[in-house]
């Protein structure tokens, strides 16, 4: 019995030891440098920085970097190597692992924004994560990396403050009259937040599909309503055959016969819905493990 | 030439008799009288035989007035012109009402008729609330018209019985579906469907006037046959009659084409327990053909609007009631704004 046992234990020992991303610390600060692109002063700054963050709103964030991602993981994207890293290392505070991580690979210069929790996932939009990216491109375009994860996390810190409000940054931030996140961000600034109207709304946010649907089902309803009422002005119609005057018996069957000649069979593969991408409204797309992620270049 | 005509007075105060479809007798406007169609028949059977006999000699109007006939209204004496096929009038002069016997005798004869059930009253009615479950009708047309010219008219009829033979093919399936690994399966089993029977009709009615649109006298289908009783002129006073002027076996062309479709589908009605049934063929026979001759009454209304000629008729057994109207574009894209303009907006309070 061991000898069947040993094997079994064995292969999986390596699968857990496999899907855990092999960093040297066991547990991960809220900066993680495995790509050494940092001072060790820079590192301290910004742990600090972003522990106090973390702290206020009670909402973990984190930065790690690494050389080549798929060094560590299978996933085909850097957010998913993200997801990996938090489930492994249980990142995030609070009974549901609330946090946001930046994730850098500096291989092909890919960038993951992951969240989870409810309120990082309030908080961090499918729109917001663009803005919230904004934040920190043009830094690290520039490989000013200590410059962008300070901007990340005062963006976190703005970003969690207007969640904490009820007002999280969405769709409606692309009104003029609040300011352009790609200018930069100003730390000092106090928004005096006020929701864009309803018509702005309609005209700004609306992609040319939903007007489509605006317009196009209303109008179907509309006029299938009308043609019906104009077919109803006409009821004059032949009748096209004698079924009210079948005697009542008047139906009698002779012969039937029912040949049995073949079978067809046909398959139809299930293909699961993998699209987590931002469908064009407001608010967060949540995948089944309560992730909340967006990716890109730098 | 003046032909004989008749019409029915009170014989107790010569006043003119008309059948009213309420109470099923034929009633004196003067003295109130009440007389059942049998009493009023026996009492006009002599009368009509020496109105026979009374026809006197040619109108001298010629040929082109061939389908034209002339009467000599009993009560004023007036000269009636008529259409050839004009069973029952009224003089425009004395307006009493007025039947041609001679359109009922020998082969023009009707087996049945069937009594007005429905007065004008009703039949105005009628039209009134027709026109009101119409939003899209001009106002204009219902103001405009004028629905106390409404007219009771006796429309012959054939009323073909028959039998049809059917031999039908179906192309026939039954389908199950299960769940194998990530594949949906579906197998479906395939059947080739033979069925053959008879099927019997009852008084299939095809309308013999071509005054008449087939299309108006089949949507006020069907009457009901229990209530259809042996001809007598009786009935006819105080309505417009026609009697025939498409023969039976002219006619015969649509009750077959309406049998031989019901014995395809009384057919295809046999294929059960399947998921699909489609025919392939089938051959329909029809036999043992039948023909009886009846009126039926309707109430018309014959009206001009725009120019155009709008006809309306309703069953005056059951009330069924057909006729196309008029659309007012105005009010169909006033309703078409009315509904989409809410719409929408609901529409962008759930987009936005």
């Amino acid at each position: 019995m061991k000898k069947i046992l040993s094997p079994v234990l064995a292969v999986l020992l390596l699968i857990i030891c496999l899907s855990v991303p092999a960093f040297a610390d066991a547990q991960l600060n809220h900066v993680t440098d495995e790509a050494g692109i940092l001072y060790d002063s820079d590192i301290a700054a910004l742990e600090e920085r972003a522990a106090a963050v973390s702290e206020q709103y009670d909402c973990g964030v984190y930065i790690v970097t690494v050389e080549d991602f798929t060094d560590y993981s299978d996933t085909y994207y850097v957010k998913g190597f993200g997801e990996e890293l938090f489930s492994s290392y249980d990142l995030g505070l609070g009974d549901d692992n609330c946090g946001i991580l930046l994730i850098l690979s500096m291989a092909e210069r890919d960038y993951g924004l992951v969240a989870h929790g409810d309120f990082a996932n309030a908080a961090f939009t499918d729109y917001g994560k663009d803005a919230l990216a904004e934040y920190f491109l043009d830094d690290f375009r520039n490989d000013d990396w200590y410059q962008g994860f300070a901007d990340y996390i005062d963006g976190c810190e703005e970003f969690m403050r207007r969640a904490a409000d009820v007002q999280p940054v969405d769709i409606w931030d692309e009104s003029p009259d609040d300011g352009d996140y790609s200018d930069g961000y100003d730390s000092d600034y106090d928004y005096d937040y006020t929701a864009p109207g309803f018509f702005w709304r309609l005209t700004h946010t609306v992609p040319p599909l939903g007007w489509l649907i605006i317009l196009g089902i209303p109008a179907l309803i509309a006029l299938t309503v009308c043609l019906c009422m104009k077919r109803g002005m006409k009821t004059a119609v032949s009748s096209g055959n004698a079924n009210l005057y079948i005697h009542p018996d008047g139906v009698r069957l002779t012969r039937q016969n029912d040949i049995y000649t073949h079978t067809t069979v046909t398959r139809t593969q299930n293909v699961p819905d993998d699209n987590h991408n931002n469908s064009g409204g407001g608010g967060t797309t949540v995948n089944s493990g309560g992730f909340s992620s967006s990716h890109g270049k730098f | 030439m003046a032909t004989q005509v008749t019409n029915y007075q009170c014989p107790a105060c010569t006043g003119p008799l008309h059948y009213v479809g309420e109470s099923g007798m034929l009633e004196c406007d003067y003295c109130g009288s009440k007389y059942t169609a049998a009493e009023i028949e026996s009492l006009y059977a002599e009368k009509e035989k020496s109105a026979a006999e009374a026809k006197s000699a040619d109108s001298g109007w010629g040929d082109e007035v061939e389908d034209m006939r002339a009467y000599s209204c009993p009560s004023c004496g007036a000269e009636l012109i008529c259409n050839a096929t004009t069973a029952a009038t009224s003089c425009p002069y004395c307006g009493n009402p007025t039947v041609v016997p001679a359109q009922f005798r020998g082969t023009l004869k009707p087996d049945y008729i069937i009594p007005f059930k429905l007065g004008r009253d009703a039949a105005v009615a009628a039209l009134k609330r027709h026109y009101k479950k119409k939003p899209l009708l001009p106002r204009a047309f219902s103001e405009q018209n004028h629905l106390e010219e409404v007219q009771g008219v006796y429309v012959p009829f054939w009323l073909y019985d028959g039998e049809g033979d059917v031999d039908a093919e179906f192309e026939a399936t039954s389908s199950s579906s299960y769940q194998e690994g990530k594949f949906l399966v579906t197998e479906t089993r395939h059947f080739h469907v033979e069925r053959s029977g008879s099927v019997s009709f009852e008084r299939v009615p095809v309308d013999a006037s071509t005054k008449m649109p087939d299309e108006y006298m089949d949507s006020i289908e069907p009457y009901d046959y229990d209530e259809l009783r042996p001809f007598s002129t009786a009935y006819l006073p105080g309505y417009l009659a026609d009697s025939y002027d498409v023969g039976a076996e002219e006619s015969a062309g649509r009750a077959d084409a309406r049998c031989r479709e019901s014995c395809i589908q009384a057919i295809s009605g046999t294929v059960l327990g399947y998921d699909s049934c489609v025919p392939i063929s089938a051959d329909v026979r029809l036999h043992n053909r039948r023909v009886k001759y009846a009126m039926m009454p309707v109430w018309m209304l014959h009206t001009k609007w725009n120019g155009k000629d709008y006809l309306f008729s309703m069953n005056g057994q059951t009330g069924k009631l057909t006729g196309d109207l008029p659309v007012s574009m105005g009010r169909f894209w006033a309703w078409f704004a009315g509904i989409f303009v809410p719409l929408a907006g609901v529409m962008m309070l759930l987009f936005v």
